[in-house]
């Protein structure tokens, strides 16, 4: 408990320091709010005018993919808010910033991680949050508080599988240094949890439950909230699959924070 | 302009030094189109056999080409043009006696010959291969190359507006973010712009986002296009070719003045 209570006291001096480096660039957050706010509405935006044109997407109705949508939305915050540093590694790693880390005493991936807060991940929860509201009005979804706290567990759990693929795919930089191209490339499968896998054919949907696990982030878990459809076994096995894949990542960080060398300078 | 030429074969040779961003972007592409083929296919199957005027084929081969046409245009020029202005190796460039924009729109084009060369051709020959695209072609295509070109120029000037609005905000994050947000929305590149609803369409013809994307496309893949139709359009991505390089012509003599680079 008094590690918890150290690290987290650490965590608050740390993110004060960069809220007040931020403040150097003001309009630039202010931008950058909007913009996250827009890129997140344009997904609800594009479910909107389909279904302007057809009832219902391989059985799903306008409500439930906006459920599974705002699920991905509220899953996809605490990567935006506490680990957006992620994308720096590559630059850490090449220009050998990133030794630092290793002189505090303090759990690597915490110190580094710790050093970007993303305030503009809230637009995300209010969004994600909003959407969730809605979609549960229109399909008459009643919220036990056993089912909040489920809804909360299985959020926290859904948001370790970006996190772990993200810092999996950045930690590439430790071997090959040029790996910023295989974030984006991770990143961008994140657009595919939005849709219900069921629209994919066999290959692609086992490929999206197995080794690129997009399906856990929202398509899976949101079925403990909605009517499940097929196999109850991935939509069970939800919750564990996130905290499995970050012990995976951080193992892969750790092999990796080993092997860098720096570069000498 | 053989100097200028010299600048786009150095982007060119810059752009080949690293061969692992080539595979990982044109994986990303595939993918993107398989997606959108299931996507679609599933909307198809469950509704009726054309939407919003389009079939099927009609409607992927749009979205599949809009992919690639993205793939093309995406040199991340105002990433480039605002960490210039951060870490101050901008003013090498302005001092040079060379016109800014032209520079820049050379050495996007370096990027653009690779973007074609390495992720839309091989795109299209896998979309060609594994799905097959069943349009009629003819006459439209020497159109549809016309406004490919004069799509490009509309994207570059976009990215170089922003990426001068950068001179401002000193970073591009959220400027390029909300670009590609409306660009992506308002152009057809996700969801053809016939699939809006009427009153939303009606905005979205009298800007300038639709000539990236929706216009070469339609003018492809629509069936008995005349002549005439496809002139209008072309006239249309003309006007604002036009229209944007005067103002950011304009935009550039407001944002230079702000330029601030600390030291050397």
């Amino acid at each position: 408990m008094g590690t918890v209570r150290y690290y987290a006291r650490i965590y608050v001096m740390i993110v004060a320091q960069y809220v007040k480096a931020r403040m150097q660039y003001r309009l630039d957050f202010f931008v950058s709010t909007v913009a996250m706010l827009m890129a997140n509405a344009a997904g609800i935006l594009f479910f909107w005018v389909l279904f302007k044109t057809i009832p219902r997407l391989s059985g799903w109705s306008y409500p439930e993919l906006l459920f599974v949508y705002a699920y991905s939305l509220l899953s996809l915050t605490p990567l935006q808010m506490f680990f957006d540093n992620v994308w720096q590694l590559k630059f850490h790693v090449q220009d050998g910033s990133f030794i630092r880390y290793y002189l505090k005493p303090l759990n690597m991936m915490f110190y580094y991680m710790s050093e970007v807060f993303d305030l503009k991940g809230l637009s995300h929860l209010f969004l994600g949050a909003g959407a969730m509201v809605y979609a549960s009005a229109q399909l008459h979804l009643s919220w036990s508080p056993g089912k909040v706290v489920l809804l909360c567990l299985s959020v926290f759990s859904s948001a370790l599988v970006m996190i772990s693929i993200l810092i999996m795919s950045a930690s590439v930089s430790f071997w090959v240094l040029n790996s910023h191209y295989l974030t984006i490339f991770a990143y961008k499968l994140r657009d595919f949890a939005h849709y219900p896998l069921d629209v994919f054919n066999r290959p692609l949907q086992v490929l999206f439950s197995s080794v690129v696990p997009m399906g856990f982030i929202a398509y899976y878990p949101s079925q403990l909230f909605l009517r499940a459809r097929g196999s109850l076994v991935p939509i069970v096995a939800s919750p564990a699959v996130g905290v499995l894949l970050f012990v995976i990542a951080c193992g892969v960080w750790s092999l990796g924070t080993r092997k860098y060398a720096g570069t000498g300078s | 302009m053989m100097r200028y030429l010299g600048v786009t074969r150095n982007a060119m040779m810059c752009g080949f030094t690293y061969r692992l961003q080539f595979i990982s972007s044109l994986l990303g592409n595939l993918v993107l189109i398989v997606v959108t083929y299931f996507l679609w296919r599933s909307i198809y199957d469950h509704a009726s056999p054309t939407l919003a005027g389009m079939s099927f084929e009609q409607t992927f081969a749009y979205l599949a080409l809009a992919a690639a046409l993205a793939s093309i245009f995406r040199t991340w020029m105002e990433w480039d043009m605002s960490r210039a202005i951060v870490n101050g190796s901008v003013v090498m460039t302005l001092a040079k006696p060379i016109d800014y924009q032209t520079y820049l729109f050379f050495q996007n084009l370096g990027a653009v010959i690779n973007n074609f060369a390495t992720l839309a051709l091989p795109s299209i020959v896998f979309v060609v291969a594994v799905f097959g695209i069943h349009l009629d072609l003819g006459v439209n295509i020497p159109f549809f190359a016309v406004a490919v070109v004069l799509a490009g120029c509309i994207a570059f000037t976009i990215d170089y507006a922003v990426g001068l609005m950068s001179f401002y905000t000193e970073i591009i994050w959220g400027l390029s973010t909300a670009k590609d947000v409306i660009v992506m929305l308002c152009s057809g590149m996700v969801i053809p712009l016939g699939f809006y609803p009427a009153d939303l369409r009606r905005v979205l013809e009298w800007l300038p986002f639709r000539a990236i994307y929706d216009v070469p496309l339609t003018i492809l893949t629509s069936r008995g296009m005349t002549v005439a139709e496809c002139g209008h359009l072309l006239g249309l991505q003309l006007a604002w070719a036009l229209a944007g390089t005067l103002a950011v012509k304009m935009l550039y003599r407001c944002a230079i003045r702000v330029v601030t680079v600390n030291g050397g």
